[in-house]
């Protein structure tokens, strides 16, 4: 443990490229970085900052993947003075240029290797708006030194733009503060020592593996390897993981249902120092941790958690090394909130001001206390204004339940939910039956309203599996199509009791994701109204 | 247009999840629809077919035979 004086994470960082740890800060890929390394070029990166002028509070985004450059230009952002705003490094110029806009910026990093050809065009459009477009290897003739501003606890480390599923992505904001509570928040509640090893190809640039799978690390000297976002070498995974006898690890859901798939062989893997595979940032299913755990061999390490970017990152995890929680409707129970939060559920159609908390059980919306809750979003008064509901707690946004012992589970997404016939239904729960259907290889429900008596109906959209676009003359499966919308009528009636309004068979990759993969109810329920799924060929079959 | 019998029986199979599918089956009685069922048919078949139906006449409807003559009015109206 660092000791009590950090209060910023450029004193962490600084401390421990002055203290010597027995592990490098992290390793990328095959090559290491050390503190005093990472510190020199974070240092560097600063002064080259201060020659652009750079400003207190300054927001400078940065669009980079994992790796070394992530690391000088974040947090030397943060030591000369600045406010980093990592965003996803593959979005286009245009969405880029949109990030910058909304986060006020006037300097954009992009990745060392970036193609010549391709940063010119980029910076003839940066110049015509006055801004100034670096690479990190700019900064590589500067000298580390300078007269760095001190950087206070409550100043703003990062922005963090949530993904949104529609309109303008809202900043959040976090401070040094906030990290570092958060950072304590989940070494106690996820039982972290000094002894873990970490494996993460979790962008470094979104909360999660920005949060639990680096600054976790660094605050306890662990040893961290992170590895590049792209699943298409999913064995990259579990051979990092088999070779550093890691014990922790992190990802959503479908990454683990990606490994069932393309792994056919699992007893090829060694995955017995896992201590802890955390399942979180989208729907835990239940199926997931049976499967993997049966596949390799494991018992009680797949963990569901929950957290959001407006707490930090971390709110609750199962404790490892105990059989996990689910309920009769599927759940899979995310624990006990870390230490200094609670968890109080609100009525999900409650008024503003209303503060009776629903009964124990009852699904309402999870409003958040804790000591990282951030402060709000950066220029969107309105929306901070909605975030939090009093003292200090946020509203999630999320739908959930608190059982009798105190654990929680999550439902879903407060906006996504279908009311039918007054009742509420949890797009999440239909989608779990749905994608239990054969041949279905991903599901998403909307609700629609056409103006009827009949109110919100049920849209289900199901991608199927095996009917990519063939350049041969072969006629559509229609039957096998009839089958797969008559066992998902089936299965869902069997669920709920009532039927869908109606099923489309979709192709692959139709229903939108956000770049870390949750899905996008609003913007895939806009596109099916817009007739845009019909336009574009979208649909299979309905 | 002639709508065949069959298109109509494909249509609610696919709409209640059933496999099979008689023009005499009644809807509500044989079948296990719930008016919201037979709603959401009339939506479907007023999408494919280009039609529109009042809600009126849905209460006249009780087998799969009577849904397919009222589509198939409904089309010859609206090409006359």
């Amino acid at each position: 443990m660092p000791p009590p004086d950090i209060k910023t994470l450029i004193d962490l960082l600084a401390y421990r490229a002055e203290v010597p740890a027995v592990t490098p800060a992290y390793a990328y890929l095959q090559e290491s970085c050390t503190y005093q390394e990472m510190w020199q070029r974070i240092n560097r990166f600063a002064a080259f900052l201060q020659s652009l002028d750079i400003q207190r509070g300054e927001r400078v985004v940065m669009a980079l993947p994992n790796g070394h450059d992530f690391f000088d230009a974040f947090y030397g952002v943060q030591r000369a003075g600045g406010i980093a705003v990592p965003i996803y490094p593959g979005f286009s110029p245009a969405r880029i240029l949109a990030m910058v806009q909304l986060s006020e910026a006037r300097i954009v990093v992009l990745p060392s290797d970036t193609p010549p050809a391709q940063l010119a065009g980029f910076k003839a459009q940066a110049d015509q708006r006055g801004l100034t477009l670096i690479t990190v290897a700019n900064a590589e003739s500067f000298a580390s030194g300078g007269d760095f501003p001190q950087i206070q606890p409550d100043d703003v480390a990062f922005i963090q733009y949530t993904s949104g599923s529609t309109g303008n992505p809202k900043g959040v904001q976090i401070s040094h503060r906030n990290l570092l509570d958060n950072v304590r928040q989940m070494i106690v509640g996820m039982e972290i020592t000094e002894a873990d090893i970490f494996v993460s190809w979790l962008p470094v640039y979104h909360d999660m593996g920005l949060i639990l799978k680096t600054m976790v690390p660094f605050y306890l000297a662990t040893a961290v390897y992170l590895l590049p976002t792209s699943l298409r070498d999913i064995d990259l995974w579990l051979d990092t993981i088999q070779t550093h006898r890691a014990t922790f690890t992190a990802a959503p859901d479908f990454a683990y249902r990606l490994v069932l798939r393309r792994i056919t062989d699992p007893t090829a893997y060694d995955l017995s120092s896992l201590r802890v595979a955390l399942n979180a940032a989208e729907p835990v299913r239940a199926s997931t941790i049976q499967a993997f755990e049966a596949a390799f061999n494991l018992q009680n390490v797949m963990v569901a958690g929950y957290g959001l970017a407006e707490a930090t990152v971390g709110v609750s995890m199962w404790k490892p090394s105990t059989p996990p929680k689910v309920d009769a409707r599927g759940h899979v129970s995310v624990g006990r909130p870390f230490p200094h939060i609670s968890v109080t559920i609100l009525p999900d159609d409650q008024l503003v001001g209303d503060d009776q908390p629903v009964g124990v059980g009852e699904i309402g919306e999870i409003v958040i206390q804790s000591i990282a809750n951030s402060r709000g979003y950066f220029n969107n008064p309105a929306a901070t204004e909605r975030l939090f509901w009093r003292d200090g707690a946020i509203r999630s946004g999320d739908l959930g339940y608190l059982d009798e012992d105190g654990y929680l589970y999550i439902v879903g997404r407060k906006k996504n939910i279908i009311i039918h016939a007054g009742h509420n239904v949890y797009p999440q729960e239909i989608e779990e039956v749905v994608n239990g259907v054969e041949n279905v290889r991903y599901s998403a429900a909307v609700g629609i309203d056409r103006g009827g008596v009949e109110g919100e109906q049920v849209v289900i959209f199901a991608e199927v599996r095996g009917n990519e676009p063939t350049s041969g003359d072969s006629s559509p499966p229609t039957t096998d199509f009839e089958n797969i919308v008559i066992d998902i009528v089936q299965a869902f009636n069997g669920r709920f009791g009532f039927r869908p309004a109606r099923v489309y068979l979709v192709k692959p990759k139709t229903i939108p994701l956000t770049y870390n993969g949750k899905l996008q109810h609003q913007r895939l329920k806009a596109q099916f109204l817009e007739g845009r799924l019909d336009d574009n060929g979208r649909i299979l079959f309905s | 247009m002639i709508i065949p019998l069959d298109d109509i029986c494909n249509l609610v199979r696919l709409q209640l999840g059933i496999r099979q599918v008689n023009g005499a089956d009644h809807m509500l009685e044989n079948l296990g629809a719930d008016s919201v069922d037979v709603v959401n048919i009339i939506a479907t078949a007023e999408e494919k077919y280009q039609i529109e139906i009042d809600e009126a006449e849905l209460t006249r409807l009780q087998t799969v035979s009577d849904l397919h003559q009222l589509i198939q009015q409904r089309i010859t109206a609206a090409n006359r």
